[in-house]
């Protein structure tokens, strides 16, 4: 841990110096990043060999999802994806830049003068997406890695000053307690910007402690689910399962983009009970070959219990791995959506009529984000409808629930929209 | 090929017979194995739920042939079922669990079949750890009174306790508007030099003594005063360790640490645990035998066994290592003979040690977990 001068004197200097940013186009801060992730894309990478080892190390996630999650947060970060992205969201590149031409004047987009992001333990990525983003914009950015997991994020910076310097030397990786208030005071009265990953108790700290002139991004709880219709189980049951399977398993289910539920359609010629007990035989294969990583005792009893609930309650049933916690599966009658304990325990609950399961899921609006489906024609367009009603800010295929689009509005906000602010010239 | 199985009249004499027996002349191992397995053989056929239960894990009467091959329920399913060998409405007594259960879940819920059964396995198990020096004693009760909490497994027991060992002057100390602090301060005040005893949940306990230090009010009881607590500080002061607990109770009642004895019970089983400090302080009985007395831990009465399982694997932990308490009490007859709670423990000496409850997991990042999400959305 670094002492709080030291912290703040590297934020003073950043936040001092970071309109040196502005010398630099957007396409050339772009090229920049790009250039960075390219590197990080080659397997044989040093800085991405490293960190997937100690990542896997640290967390005890499979190497393998966490190779997914590397690769994929440097996919992101390629100049042209970048370049889809300021287009998507800002019209075009140059309204970084300087004056653009739009409907009624010109306009200019400013980035944050400093932009703070803190960490998230439980999957590694966002924090990097994020402070990307921020440079993106032509915002230096200090980022606070959680205690769980400071591997990525300080390799990040690391091969970021060795590539890109002029880049790396407006992003600063630190690590400090969270609501330490001697470093959190000043450099939340410095930056304009803070986005915050973490639980509802986190954000709310930090949101106590922001002075009204900081804006505050917060990534908290979300849930996520899967709809799975009739005719993809007639098409393919298995691979449908397969795929289910993978989504339950990957990072041990942590994660906001994890699924607690399943909700398989009521289908005569295969119940959504057959659904569930396939599910537990697949699930019980990967243990075999990726096994769920270890956990504390309360994470154990939590499991130990939310079994033995189901167990006793009439109209469902539980498979469970046995002489060990590694997976769950409990099918449920009852549609009401329930979050699960994650570390691979999922519910699997059948449903009849899409509307009415949505009606139920409107209470949770907020908290919902992403879902997976699985379903065809003109269920797909209702069923859409129907979950951007209910507050889901994010549809994708069974299968990609980890992997998120970089064009994907996060939680239902722009991207790099949100971090500017626009001065406007009137015609 | 076994026998007919007893009848829950035959089981519970015999139970009661091994439980009037068991301090005394302490039973066989083997003893206890039978009548335990004939226990389970009773419920496996009596109680659906338990049975299906039972069968899930392939434990049926044939198969087991030790107690400690008998699947232990978790508590948590007294909630979602009745776990009852005969028909809940024939139940003498219900209990019911405390509501401090968030969200939309039922309270647990334990029948009681034969209050006999509950007064013999709770009444000599008290005598022998908090009153083994004297028949009576006045006992003031910092809990709810029968009628005021009429489900509670803790206050039967405790109104048991004064009918059976309490001297005329013995009452229960709350009214409607909860504890009566200075009516129970003048109480002891008035106690001259006759030994008294605070029989109290830890919460209203903790509470009374913050009343006593807003008065300023320190009272000295006399010799042989004791005090039995339980139930945690659900909340008030959850951080208190309990050697700072034991340290408010001498200097502000005057009453030394080894005749605090905690108990340790829950609704859902029907025998309680104490501590062994004040039975080694009074020098009572042959635990004295060897030289070096044994640390402080819960007894566990010899109508009981308890073991410490792995939360992961359900398997007994190493000697030392901490896991969730599993109870195998004889006097369960009319429910389920083997519970398994969600407190934490360790074996210490003979008995054990309670570490605390497990409680769920934190939520990591932006995922959720299930205790979290009820309290924010239910409240």
């Amino acid at each position: 841990m670094d002492s709080p001068a030291k912290l703040l004197g590297r934020a003073r200097w950043i936040h001092k110096h970071g309109y040196w940013l502005k010398y630099y186009s957007v396409e050339q801060i772009a090229s920049g990043i790009g250039s960075l992730a390219d590197r990080w894309l080659d397997p044989r990478n040093y800085y991405r060999r490293t960190a997937v080892a100690r990542l896997h190390e640290a967390t005890g996630y499979s190497a393998s999802d966490i190779e997914s999650a590397v690769v994929h947060t440097f996919e992101q970060l390629r100049a042209p994806v970048l370049s889809r992205l300021i287009r998507a969201e800002l019209g075009s590149p140059q309204v970084l830049d300087g004056f653009v031409r739009r409907a009624g004047g010109r306009v200019h987009a400013t980035g944050p003068d400093l932009t703070v992001v803190l960490a998230a333990g439980n999957i590694p990525g966002p924090a990097v997406l994020s402070a990307s983003h921020a440079l993106l914009v032509k915002s230096p950015v200090f980022v606070k890695t959680s205690s769980e997991e400071a591997v990525l994020l300080p390799l990040f910076v690391k091969s970021m000053k060795q590539h890109v310097l002029w880049l790396g030397r407006m992003l600063h990786v630190g690590h400090w307690a969270g609501g330490d208030e001697a470093i959190e005071r000043e450099l939340f009265a410095m930056a304009d910007l803070v986005v915050a990953y973490g639980s509802d108790a986190t954000i709310e700290s930090v949101r106590r402690h922001l002075p009204a002139k900081t804006r505050l991004f917060a990534y908290g709880h979300r849930l996520s689910f899967v709809v799975i219709g009739s005719e993809a189980l007639y098409r393919d049951a298995p691979s449908v399962i397969r795929a289910a399977a993978m989504e339950v398993t990957a990072f041990d289910q942590q994660g906001c983009l994890s699924p607690h539920v399943l909700y398989v359609a009521q289908t005569r010629g295969y119940p959504a009970e057959r659904f569930a007990e396939t599910l537990a035989a697949e699930l019980a294969k990967i243990e075999a070959m990726s096994p769920r990583r270890a956990l504390s005792l309360e994470e154990h009893a939590a499991i130990q219990q939310i079994r033995a609930r189901y167990e006793f309650k009439p109209g469902c049933r539980v498979w469970a791995s046995s002489g060990s916690t590694a997976w769950t599966v409990i099918f449920d009658r009852d549609p009401t959506f329930t979050p699960s304990c994650l570390n691979r325990v999922v519910f699997v609950k059948p449903f009849r009529n899409f509307w009415r399961l949505t009606r139920r899921l409107r209470e949770f609006g907020p908290r919902l984000q992403t879902v997976a489906l699985a379903l065809e024609g003109n269920s797909f367009t209702e069923a859409v409808q129907l979950l951007a009603d209910c507050g889901v800010n994010r549809v994708c295929r069974l299968g990609e629930m980890q992997r998120p689009s970089a064009l994907w509005p996060h939680d239902g906000r722009p991207n790099l929209g949100d971090f500017v602010r626009f001065t406007f010239i009137e015609d | 090929m076994a026998s007919a199985t007893p009848s829950a009249g035959e089981l519970d004499r015999e139970i009661i017979a091994f439980i009037s027996r068991a301090f005394g002349a302490p039973p066989a191992e083997n003893e206890f194995n039978t009548l335990a397995l004939s226990v389970f053989r009773y419920q496996f056929e009596q109680n659906r739920p338990y049975r299906a239960f039972c069968r899930a894990r392939g434990a049926t009467p044939g198969a087991v042939a030790r107690w400690e091959q008998i699947p232990a329920v978790p508590v948590v399913a007294f909630k979602e079922a009745d776990l009852a060998c005969e028909s809940p409405a024939r139940a003498q007594k219900v209990f019911v669990t405390s509501g401090t259960t968030r969200g939309a879940h039922r309270r647990g819920r334990h029948f009681l079949f034969n209050t006999g059964l509950y007064d013999a396995a709770a009444a000599g198990n008290f005598k022998r750890h908090v009153l083994p020096d004297r028949d009576a004693m006045p006992w003031f009760i910092l809990a709810h009174s029968p009628e005021q909490a009429p489900d509670s497994s803790l206050t039967y027991m405790l109104d048991l306790v004064r009918n059976a060992f309490g001297a005329p002057e013995s009452r229960f100390c709350m009214s409607s508007r909860g504890l009566e602090c200075d009516a129970l301060l003048d109480s002891l005040t008035e106690a001259g030099d006759h030994a008294v005893g605070l029989l109290a949940t830890s919460y209203v306990l903790l509470h009374w003594v913050e009343h006593l230090q807003n008065r300023r009010a320190r009272l000295s009881l006399p010799p042989g005063s004791r005090i039995m607590d339980t139930g945690g500080f659900k909340g008030r002061a959850r951080e208190l360790p309990r050697v700072e607990f034991l340290g408010l109770l001498q200097r502000w009642l005057g009453v030394p640490p080894d005749f605090v004895v905690n108990e340790y019970g829950m609704t859902e089983m029907t025998s309680q645990f104490y501590d062994n400090t004040l039975r080694l302080k009074l020098r009572v009985g042959d635990e004295l035998a060897s030289s070096r007395p044994p640390p402080r831990h819960k007894v566990i009465p010899p109508w009981v066994r308890v073991r410490v399982v792995s939360p992961e694997t359900l398997e007994p932990v190493s000697d030392g290592e901490h896991g969730l308490l599993v109870h195998y009490d004889l006097a369960n007859r009319g429910s389920v003979l083997a519970i398994q709670t969600e407190d934490l423990g360790m074996r210490v000496g003979a008995g054990f040690e309670v570490l605390g409850r497990v409680t769920g997991a934190e939520a990591r990042g932006c995922s959720l977990a299930a205790a979290e999400f009820l309290a924010s959305t239910r409240g």
